[in-house]
């Protein structure tokens, strides 16, 4: 029950580096910002791994970017995929555009699966598998996890959580929602988003590095697609939040009350 | 211009975030000088449809053995053709795991752009822009959306309840979904219960140290009263006084509540490392000069035998 | 006895002798290639020094040991000439090697200093079974083996005395006299006249005479033969594995890999990839235990001991000899593979356990009398579980992800380096080229709130001082030494390249760190991958400036409040031999400090290196903790202060000191933030 799967990875800032905005609210300052791998696309290419160590396949993986995106295909490739494929676009990204270039993508390769992180910890939006799920009209599993523990034997063998069956037709998926863990069956080919509990990511070999630089990773421009990729959430002004003010003493219980329950409001 | 608000259900009970949503959606009517329509989708959701109507505003209740899971395969097309069906220029919800999951199918057989996790609205009419958090919200982004329908979630703890006002109109929506053509089923939801949250997942976690000198108990009843998960710093779990897995640092657990307490903690880099990410933290500690007081949003020099306690009381008495 | 016979005994004891010594070291061929016959000159003087000279043998700590061992090894030297002529004897009585007959001067003074040795064997025989026996020192492991080989030389000795006495007996009877003392011959004269009290008829002497000659050569030909088995091979590889021994700056540089080479081997998998002078060190542990002394890993109840190691290298290598020799002869690259396939995995002879548990101190390798590398092993045991199975403590993958994202362990933002003195105004290398050192400040200097005020207090010094400096601020990225340390090789080299070129973009000659961990993979291990420059340890710097008149002892008395003692990094007193510089620095700024009871070469580890820092410690008890009470005893019950010159070394000892209850009683500070609250400027 061999499957072909298909994972996106998306270069996002680094949170740790402090992300500034520009003073004109354009945009984030990006000089001296580390990049790297979507954490939760991270997941994604894990557990697209372990349904391959598991059932065979092939497990490729996109990215839609400038040319700096490949770093992040190499990451995967590293961490065992087996061919990446760069969209090149440079300019703003939305959910919109981004969910219509996996659509070509997808009719390009015909996957079985398509994994993707919920969201990406930059713009943060959670759209773009539910959206590529309708385009495609194909069933959706979001913020796929997993109910054992990252700590369990299960993980420790690098188990997929998601679950191959029906003669490799259906998935079962488990996935957190408010209150509770629901499970979805889902018949492939399917959208599954992955959220932060489903595995831990492994950390590449250096074996898995070195032959990650000879994996191939077909390059095909955005505007080849014939797609529309004119943003549809458009970003008009950056502010930054009102600043944390650190190191506010307060002298009694009291003050500190009013303010966790007035200021932050967190109780 | 219409706003059309998903309303969110479970076991025939209202979610209260809906509540949250309807105003939001109120919001936006009063800025594009439109009405505010509510959708309710499920199986023998009759009776709460007229209990949504009490909120002032025309209720859309579908009601249909297919829809009585929040599957978004079956519910995203209702909701789909009854926005067209009101020509809702805005299509909201509550941004929980339903409205998440849900609300993007919906913008996709729009062809709408969407935003998710508002927290508040600019502009009026045709130009009403959306105000949401970026980069974990360490940026506040003020976006528009460019397409004919707009859709958009909003976190529910940036928008009143909803009063009633009056009431609206309840009427019948057909609903055309083939179960059997559905590639997504249902197969079961268990509960999962909380007599403590997981470290890694709860919004609020207290966390003791050192300064605790082994008794944990202060720090236990404030993370009961809130419902909060329970850390340690190093010291408390090598001294034996805490189980490991309560660790929170750079070789235990990294975690980011919306709350972080630490109590009897100085706040070495070790620790900081593993609790940075907490949107607001709190430290206790009886030495003006402990490290994490860099780092703190609010600090208390005392002792947390008794700031603890105080903090909890003060809970207790605002509920 | 007929020649024929001792012909044979000859034959048979050299040829089995051979064999079985051929046997352990034959296989080595199948090991790694390690160039080690470059420099000569400094060979040499190592062998003479550590060799013949058996410096590390008479270590000040060992002393009594150290004199008994010289005693047994001076008998070898002197007396290998001595058991040539013997052999020639049992042929011919009058048998003498050229220039050693007993009528010349040469030959009466050999046969005068072969009896002292023989004297002095006796003694340390006897001294050596009384340690063994009586005694018992803890680094010893009890075995019959060392109590026969003792038996042995004992028995050669004793040997040798009853043949020369019976000798000089008859002589004297047959000069019609009685056996006198004699001071040029003082063994066999004591022999003779013990002898000759005995009063024993002539053919008694003559067959003791005969027998002991016979019972001494049998004696050499079975001690011979004993020795390939036990750790007494070390007769044989010591002085060759000195001479081939890892010239400066040894184990604290780690061997580079070519990463980008076919068939690198990238740690090591099994017994091959050790090199073959990693397998002759095995071959040559004389088991002697001193690697245990100051050991923090082994001291701490950690499942690690050198000795040990060498032991089940030393068994594993010889078990896998017909493997290694298969290898080594392997025509083809497959029939190589096929035989490497035989081999087990390396991490089932020495436990991960084990190899895990060291701090890369550098004890071990400072006290081995026979310089025995005993680190870069189990680094190469890390490298596989890193690289290749990429396995290993959970604790790794955040460590190794955040080195890689935010070039530092604890992941903080990289354009965060320089927040530490945004208000002090310090120049950067980007802006100026005015500048004579570069500060390198390092991770923990640069997060680490802490350590931030010792970065502060440097800068203070160096202003005092009027020294140029500059530093890379947010250019500025981990050395990797903690990555290289903890087997990931790649990201090592990926850091130090990023580091290398920013130097070379900023032309940085002379960089002046806090850090001993940095200062070591810049100084040291930087070079091999194309930065070369001049390094110094802030403390080094400090006392070159005192030195130079940049930088004032204090006007004011030294204030003799508070007692003061001082932890040695160990990747500055014994990884880069510097241990008066920081002694210089505090001197300078008038402090009187009392040294604890392992300090220098001998310092306890806080239990930091070795990437130890990064991992949790959930073995035996804590180093660190140990370490803070000697030092808690040195200062005594009033407490005081520590003085330390490294990050590691602080943070270490600031929770060993509260994890014994002392926060209140004894603070943890830098050497330079106790110089930069004492010095003033030149007058």
């Amino acid at each position: 029950m061999a499957l072909k799967i298909l994972v996106a990875a998306k270069r996002v800032e680094d949170p740790e580096s402090k992300i500034r905005v520009k003073p004109d609210g354009s945009g984030i300052v990006t000089e001296g910002v580390n990049y790297k791998l979507n954490p939760f696309d991270e997941i994604a290419v894990e557990e697209a791994l372990r349904l391959k160590e598991k059932h065979g396949g092939e497990v490729v993986v996109v990215s839609i970017g400038g040319d700096r995106c490949v770093t992040e295909i190499r990451a995967a490739l590293a961490m065992g995929a087996d061919r990446g494929v760069l969209v090149g676009h440079e300019g703003p990204l939305d959910p919109v555009v981004v969910s219509a270039v996996l659509a070509e993508v997808f009719a390009q390769e015909k996957p079985d699966l398509v994994l993707l992180g919920k969201q990406s910890i930059d713009d943060d939006q959670n759209q773009a598998g539910q959206y590529l799920a309708e385009r495609l009209v194909l069933p959706q599993a979001t913020f796929a996890s997993k109910t054992e523990s990252l700590e369990s034997e299960a993980e420790q063998k690098k188990e997929p959580g998601l679950v191959l069956g029906g003669g490799g037709k259906t998935l079962t998926v488990v996935r957190e929602v408010d209150g509770g863990v629901e499970t979805l069956e889902v018949t492939l080919p399917a959208v599954v988003t992955t959220d932060l509990r489903l595995n831990k990511p492994r950390f590449a070999s250096l074996p898995g590095i070195m032959k990650a630089k000879k994996k191939a990773v077909r390059q095909v421009s955005a505007a080849s697609l014939g797609v529309d990729l004119a943003s549809k959430v458009v970003v008009k002004m950056l502010a930054e939040p009102p600043s944390r003010k650190g190191g506010v003493k307060v002298s009694n219980v009291e003050e500190l009350w009013s303010k966790l329950h007035d200021e932050a409001k967190v109780l | 211009m219409n706003v059309l608000i998903v309303a969110e259900q479970a076991q025939g009970r209202l979610r209260k975030a809906t509540l949250h949503a309807v105003t939001a959606g109120r919001e936006v009517a009063r800025r594009t000088g439109g009405c505010v329509h509510l959708a309710l989708l499920g199986k023998g959701v009759a009776q709460l449809g007229e209990e949504l109507a009490e909120y002032g505003a025309d209720v859309h209740v579908a009601d249909a053995p297919v829809l009585e899971h929040p599957l978004a395969e079956a519910h995203a097309p209702v909701v789909a053709d009854l926005a067209k069906a009101l020509q809702a220029t805005f299509v909201g919800a509550a941004a929980t795991a339903f409205g998440k999951d849900l609300l993007p199918r919906v913008a996709a057989r729009l062809d709408a752009g969407m935003a998710t996790e508002v927290l508040s609205f600019g502009g009026d009419g045709r130009n009403v822009t959306f105000r949401r958090p970026m980069w974990a919200g360490n940026v506040l982004a003020e976006v528009e959306i460019a397409t004919a329908v707009k859709v958009f979630t909003v976190r529910p703890t940036e928008f009143a309840s909803a009063a009633k006002e009056g009431k609206g109109a309840v009427s019948s929506v057909a609903v055309s979904v083939d179960a059997a053509a559905l590639k997504t089923r249902y197969a079961g939801f268990k509960v999962v219960k909380s007599e403590r949250p997981e470290l890694t997942e709860a919004r609020v976690v207290v966390a003791g140290g050192r300064g605790t000198k082994g008794d944990f108990t202060p720090v236990e009843a404030l993370a009961d009263l809130l419902g909060a998960a329970i850390g340690a710093s190093r010291a408390a779990v090598d001294a034996g006084w805490v189980p490991n897995d309560w660790q929170v640092g750079q070789t235990g657990k990294v975690v980011a509540p919306e709350l972080y307490v630490a109590a009897g903690i100085s706040g070495a880099i070790q620790h900081l490392a593993g609790m940075k990410g907490s949107k607001v933290i709190v430290a206790v500690n009886k030495d003006p000069e402990a490290p994490v007081f860099q780092l703190a949003d609010y600090g208390l020099v005392g002792d947390l035998f008794k700031v603890l306690p105080e903090l909890a009381a003060k809970v207790k008495a605002s509920r | 006895m007929p020649p024929v016979v001792i012909t044979a005994l000859f034959v048979a004891a050299l040829g089995a002798f051979a064999y079985n010594a051929s046997r352990r070291l034959l296989p080595l061929a199948a090991l790694r290639r390690d160039d080690r016959l470059d420099r000569p000159a400094e060979r040499l003087r190592a062998l003479l020094r550590f060799g013949f000279g058996q410096r590390r043998v008479l270590d000040a700590e060992e002393r009594t040991a150290g004199v008994l061992h010289v005693l047994l090894f001076g008998a070898f030297l002197v007396l290998a000439l001595r058991t040539v002529t013997l052999f020639g004897m049992a042929f011919d009585p009058e048998f003498h090697l050229p220039g050693l007959s007993t009528a010349s001067s040469s030959g009466r003074g050999y046969l005068f200093l072969k009896d002292l040795v023989v004297l002095g064997a006796c003694a340390g025989s006897i001294g050596f079974l009384w340690r063994r026996l009586v005694t018992r020192p803890a680094r010893l492991t009890r075995s019959w083996e060392g109590v026969l080989i003792l038996c042995f030389i004992l028995g050669l000795m004793v040997t040798e005395l009853l043949f020369d006495g019976a000798g000089q007996l008859g002589a004297a009877y047959a000069r019609g006299g009685v056996p006198t003392f004699d001071a040029l011959a003082p063994g066999g004269s004591l022999a003779a006249l013990g002898l000759h009290a005995a009063a024993l008829p002539a053919d008694a002497l003559h067959a003791i005479g005969a027998s002991a000659l016979w019972l001494h050569l049998g004696l050499v030909a079975v001690f011979l033969n004993f020795l390939p088995f036990g750790k007494h091979f070390h007769v044989v590889t010591a002085l060759p594995n000195v001479y081939l021994r890892a010239l400066a700056p040894g184990s604290a540089r780690l061997r580079t890999l070519d990463l980008e080479a076919e068939g690198t081997s990238y740690g090591a998998a099994t017994i091959a990839d050790l090199s073959w002078k990693e397998g002759l060190d095995a071959l040559s542990c004389t088991e002697c235990g001193r690697c245990q002394t100051h050991c923090p890993a082994h001291l701490t109840g950690k499942p690690l001991s050198h000795k040990a190691v060498n032991g089940a290298l030393k068994r594993h290598l010889v078990a896998s000899a017909p493997a290694l020799l298969r290898v080594a002869r392997a025509k083809d690259p497959e029939a190589r593979g096929a035989a490497l396939a035989e081999l087990a995995p390396l991490s089932d002879v020495v436990a991960p356990d084990t190899f895990w548990s060291c701090t890369t101190c550098g004890w071990c390798e400072t006290a081995c009398p026979v310089l025995i590398e005993n680190l870069p092993r189990l680094v190469d045991l890390r490298r596989q579980q890193v690289l290749v199975d990429a396995s290993g403590p959970d604790e790794l993958a955040r460590v190794f992800k955040n080195l890689e994202t935010q070039g530092n362990p604890w992941g903080i933002g990289s354009n965060r380096r320089a927040e530490w003195c945004a208000d002090l105004d310090v120049p950067r290398a980007s802006e100026t080229k005015d500048f004579e050192y570069l500060f390198f400040v390092g991770c923990a200097g640069a997060f680490d709130d802490r350590q931030k005020k010792v970065s502060r207090a440097i800068v203070t010094i160096l202003r005092a001082a009027g020294v140029k400096f500059a530093i890379l601020g947010e250019e500025e990225t981990c050395t990797g030494d903690a990555a290289r340390r903890l087997g990931n090789e790649y990201l090592f080299q990926l850091l130090a390249r990023q580091n290398i070129e920013t130097f070379a973009r900023h032309g940085v000659t002379k960089v002046v760190t806090q850090c001993p961990h940095c200062l070591n993979a810049i100084k040291n291990e930087y070079p091999d991958l194309g930065g070369r420059y001049e390094v110094v340890h802030h403390t080094e710097l400090i006392a070159k400036l005192v030195a130079d008149g940049r930088l004032a002892r204090p006007a004011v008395a030294a204030l003799a409040e508070e007692r003061i003692t001082f932890h040695d990094p160990c990747y500055l007193a014994r990884h880069n031999d510097c241990v008066d510089a920081p002694r210089r620095a505090l001197s300078a700024a008038g402090i009187a400090w009392t040294e604890p009871e392992r300090s220098g070469r001998t310092a306890l580890c806080c239990g930091g290196g070795g990437g130890r820092m990064w991992l949790e410690e959930k073995l035996g008890s804590r180093v660190n903790r140990r370490r803070a009470e000697e030092l808690s005893a040195t200062l005594g019950p009033n407490g005081g202060t520590v003085a330390v010159g490294c990050p590691f070394c602080l943070t270490m000892l600031k929770d060993g000191v509260a994890e014994t209850g002392k926060e209140e009683q004894i603070r943890v500070l830098d050497v330079a933030e106790l110089v930069a609250a004492r010095v003033s400027l030149p007058p």
